[in-house]
């Protein structure tokens, strides 16, 4: 019924040339992760302490199965693994100085699969003052 | 009505027309308030001010100290804050008000910072009463010396600096501050005191910061007779006997500020200050008004 001839033998493989990409290409679409940005709530601190200490609630969604971790670099770096590709408010205690980078992490490949920063803003107490500055006398 | 005007002190009448003209002003101008002329942000907060200015020296024989240069060292936290010399701690506050320790120099000694370097060799060459002075035991009454007799500054007993610490109440009614202060002194020189009652008004417009203060200073007769009475090595200076009293001085004072942005600012400052005749009257005093002024570009850090 199918005749493998010389002439089908071209086809087939120029069938098989225009398919090749196409399989290639959905391979690769394949191996790329299918995330969700995390999602971080809060993700502002404004505070007039030193440091600001707060618990975040952190989200995400990858669509590959697999065990992740979570890498939380505040004044050190934290890194909590076996976590579900799936994870809707996970409370994380933070307490830092400066800005809070949160990484979710492929568990063993330690490829970054999704960032995303707790910005801290810092406001200045005000204090009282007997005169207005620059007061020369 | 008019009479009893004119038989008031002159510098009284100075005093009143000062607190006419700035209620005048007070109504006149719109300005928009904004207490954070009176707030600092938490922290350490460094600056220079370069420019041109005098603090008036009454002292006889003394210039003025120029200033040129003055620095900004200040650092609040919570209930403390230390501005250059000045040291408080503010316990209790609230929306109007504060009440304050206080710590700060006094400013007479500052009269006699150039002389104190010189003195101390003064000090030791004491030399005996010159014939014709009173005793130190023959002390006339508050303003019965006809004549100022003057010697050598340079051979009088030395003045120091004296370090006074006391209380201070603030109370802030819209663009108004009224702040009242008892120091006493800490540093056994003299152990006298100083009182402040002073009323100022700011108006901030914009970039533009203008402060008119007046102030009534009140010094005990230790404080007086220590900086301005004559002590047993000034009459062998030269100097007539002279005992200080309690004195009143009062002072205006202007003060002008043009913000360019956070960093640089203009900063001009001007006081004008009346002696008490006890001090005016003093052998070692020959002016009975202070005035003092800068001028000149502030840098922030």
């Amino acid at each position: 019924m199918f005749k493998f001839s010389g002439r089908n033998s071209l086809i087939t493989l120029l069938l098989l040339t225009l398919t090749l990409p196409t399989a290639t290409v959905s391979k690769l679409s394949f191996a790329v992760e299918s995330v969700e940005p995390m999602q971080i709530i809060p993700n502002k601190c404004v505070t007039t302490a030193s440091e600001c200490q707060m618990n975040i609630m952190v989200s995400w969604q990858v669509g590959t199965q697999g065990k992740f971790c979570l890498r939380v670099i505040d004044i050190d770096t934290r890194l909590m693994c076996d976590l579900p590709n799936e994870m809707f408010n996970l409370s994380i205690p933070i307490n830092s100085p400066k800005n809070v980078k949160i990484e979710l992490l492929r568990q063993g490949s330690l490829v970054v699969v999704s960032t995303a920063i707790v910005a801290i803003y810092k406001l200045k107490k005000k204090q009282r003052r007997r005169k207005v500055a620059w007061s020369i006398f | 009505m008019y009479l009893i005007i004119l038989y008031l002190p002159r510098r009284f009448l100075s005093f009143i027309s000062f607190v006419l003209v700035s209620l005048f002003f007070s109504f006149s101008l719109a300005a928009n308030s904004d207490n954070d002329i009176y707030q600092e942000d938490e922290g350490l907060h460094l600056g220079i001010g370069a420019g041109y200015g005098r603090m008036g020296n009454p002292v006889y024989h003394m210039d003025d100290i120029p200033l040129i240069l003055i620095p900004r060292i200040e650092y609040f936290y919570g209930d403390f804050a230390f501005s250059n010399t000045q040291l408080t701690y503010t316990p209790f506050y609230g929306e109007n008000f504060q009440f304050s320790f206080l710590t700060r120099f006094n400013n007479d000694g500052l009269y006699f910072l150039e002389q104190n370097f010189s003195t101390s060799l003064a000090a030791a060459t004491f030399r005996s009463p010159m014939m014709g002075s009173p005793s130190p035991g023959q002390i006339p009454p508050k303003g019965t010396v006809p004549t100022k007799r003057r010697g050598d500054m340079s051979l009088i007993q030395r003045r120091h600096l004296s370090l006074m610490s006391g209380v201070e109440w603030i109370y802030d009614w819209q663009y108004w501050r009224l702040s009242a202060s008892w120091l006493q002194e800490i540093t056994q020189r003299h152990y006298g005191g100083e009182k402040f009652l002073a009323v100022e008004r700011h108006w901030l417009l914009d970039k533009h910061l203008v402060v008119l203060g007046a102030e009534v200073q009140q010094q005990s007769a230790d404080l007086i007779d220590y900086y301005y009475g004559s002590h047993y090595s000034d009459l062998g200076a030269g100097f007539s006997q002279y005992k200080g009293e309690q004195a009143y001085n009062f002072s205006l004072q202007l003060k002008y500020q043009y913000r360019f942005d956070n960093k640089w600012q203009l900063i001009t400052d001007l006081k004008y200050q009346t002696l008490d005749p006890v001090i005016s009257e003093s052998p070692f005093v020959d002016q009975s008004n202070v005035f003092s002024f800068y001028a000149g570009i502030a840098w922030n850090h």
